[in-house]
């Protein structure tokens, strides 16, 4: 239980301050000693699907629901990493999101430099536990301001060694691959270039291989997911992540992103201990076929 | 209508080429490669695509080999060396030549011990909606007709 437990807070949090926050950090812990008898996943991905929605169903104003959104992921972090899950990836906005109306676009894009910079504070769960961010995606598509904070953030917590938090992010999927693709064809050319003037590089050598496109993904530091949720019950990956899934479980819980608790995390983690031995063995035999 | 069989080890592939339901000359004409098969049934054409797990993570390489050997020719050619900017068109004209750069299927049906798309070809998942089905020995057909009504009144919502 200590290893799995082992990304507990260092500092003592006000939630958990009062009597009635330590009852409930008790029954957590407990709770998740019992679900690490099972296998647990190392790497999660999120689909935070549902903002909108939260804001129309409780007819607040549409930023409201990002809002809440926001605080169920900080939540749901926290949970994940004193689960021991190390990794832990979101998808925050995607290329396609842009085509949104433009003071939506721009209210998203202050809410997201909003709390970039809120994660960098001291009394943040990022501090505490020590998180390294990653942003995957095209930076460049970004307004600067926030372009700008998420360089900082990865640059703050480039050292950090605990668990690890992917934000994708002006990211899409194809998007990724197409860069991996141009990043490895660049490589290549490049040796061939120095193998020629060199007179000692055969035009048949330096192709591009399933490994290169791999180190040149976003998330080449990553394991691949071993659980994807998308929440609101939706049932497409909608350009996710889609070269790391193939052996992930992948979930669609009803409960619309800023509705997502704890109860939804461990179902989420039963759900997967069921379906382990099965997704293992196909990972196996696909090692040893390809 | 296009219909995709997607299986991890190419069994269907290797199936389907010398099955007798598809050998028929009258109602079947299979494609140069043998993996893309078009049949005739009660006079509505289906054309039938057979992939496997190769045919994700290889043939996108297999497409960046011949976008990396095109500009690498054009560079020789050239006097001042040119990097190549590729786009989303180029990457999906060059998974065409390698073989997998078909249609995006609207909907994903997935039989197995567990949810899991296994390796289905990534270019053509980005919004495919993945319906889980159970175990694949309980496959019937009421349920893939109700799958498929589900799917046609979530779009008109």
């Amino acid at each position: 239980m200590d290893i799995k437990m082992k990304y507990k807070r260092e500092n003592n949090s006000n939630s958990r301050s009062s009597i009635f926050g330590k009852i409930w950090f008790s029954m957590r812990m407990f709770l998740f000693s019992v679900l690490s008898f099972g296998p647990l996943p190392a790497h999660i991905a999120f689909i935070m699907d549902g903002n909108r929605r939260y804001s129309k169903k409780h007819n607040v104003k549409q930023g409201s629901g990002h809002n809440v959104g926001f605080s169920a992921l900080i939540s749901t972090l926290q949970y994940c990493y004193e689960l021991g899950v190390k990794y832990v990836t979101v998808y925050a906005f995607s290329i396609e999101n842009f085509k949104r109306k433009p003071d939506e676009v721009q209210s998203l894009m202050n809410l997201l430099k909003e709390k970039i910079d809120e994660m960098l504070e001291e009394t943040s769960v990022v501090k505490e536990y020590g998180i390294r961010i990653n942003f995957w995606g095209d930076l460049n598509l970004l307004t600067e301001p926030v372009r700008l904070a998420a360089k900082k953030a990865m640059a703050v917590t480039a050292e950090n060694t605990g668990p690890v938090l992917s934000v994708c992010i002006a990211y899409t999927s194809t998007n990724e691959i197409l860069h991996a693709v141009q990043e490895s064809c660049a490589e290549k050319n490049n040796c061939m270039d120095v193998g020629y003037s060199n007179g000692c590089i055969n035009s048949s050598e330096g192709l591009v291989s399933v490994a290169d496109l791999e180190q040149h993904l976003y998330s080449a530091s990553c394991p691949e997911p071993d659980i994807v949720v998308r929440t609101s019950g939706e049932t497409r990956l909608s350009n996710f992540l889609l070269w790391q899934t193939s052996f992930s479980h992948l979930q669609n819980p009803i409960a619309l992103w800023p509705e997502f608790s704890l109860r939804y995390l461990v179902w989420s983690i039963l759900q997967y201990q069921k379906a382990y031995a099965s997704l293992q063995e196909q990972r196996i035999r696909n090692k040893k076929t390809h | 209508m296009n219909v995709i069989l997607y299986d991890t080890k190419g069994v269907l592939k290797k199936y389907m080429a010398s099955s007798e339901l598809f050998c028929n000359a009258r109602t079947t004409c299979f494609d140069a490669d043998r993996r893309t098969v078009t049949l005739l049934l009660h006079g509505d054409q289906i054309t039938i695509e057979l992939l496997s797990f190769s045919d994700n993570k290889e043939i996108i390489s297999k497409a960046a080999n011949f976008l990396c050997s095109r500009q690498l020719k054009s560079n020789l050619l050239a006097s001042n060396k040119i990097e190549a900017v590729y786009t989303d068109t180029d990457l999906l004209n060059a998974l065409k030549m390698a073989g997998c750069g078909g249609l995006q299927p609207d909907l994903l049906l997935v039989y197995g011990p567990a949810r899991c798309h296994l390796g289905f070809p990534a270019w053509r998942l980005r919004y495919t909606e993945i319906m889980y089905m159970g175990p694949l020995k309980s496959m019937k057909h009421g349920a893939i007709v109700k799958a498929i009504y589900d799917f046609s009144n979530r779009n008109k919502n």
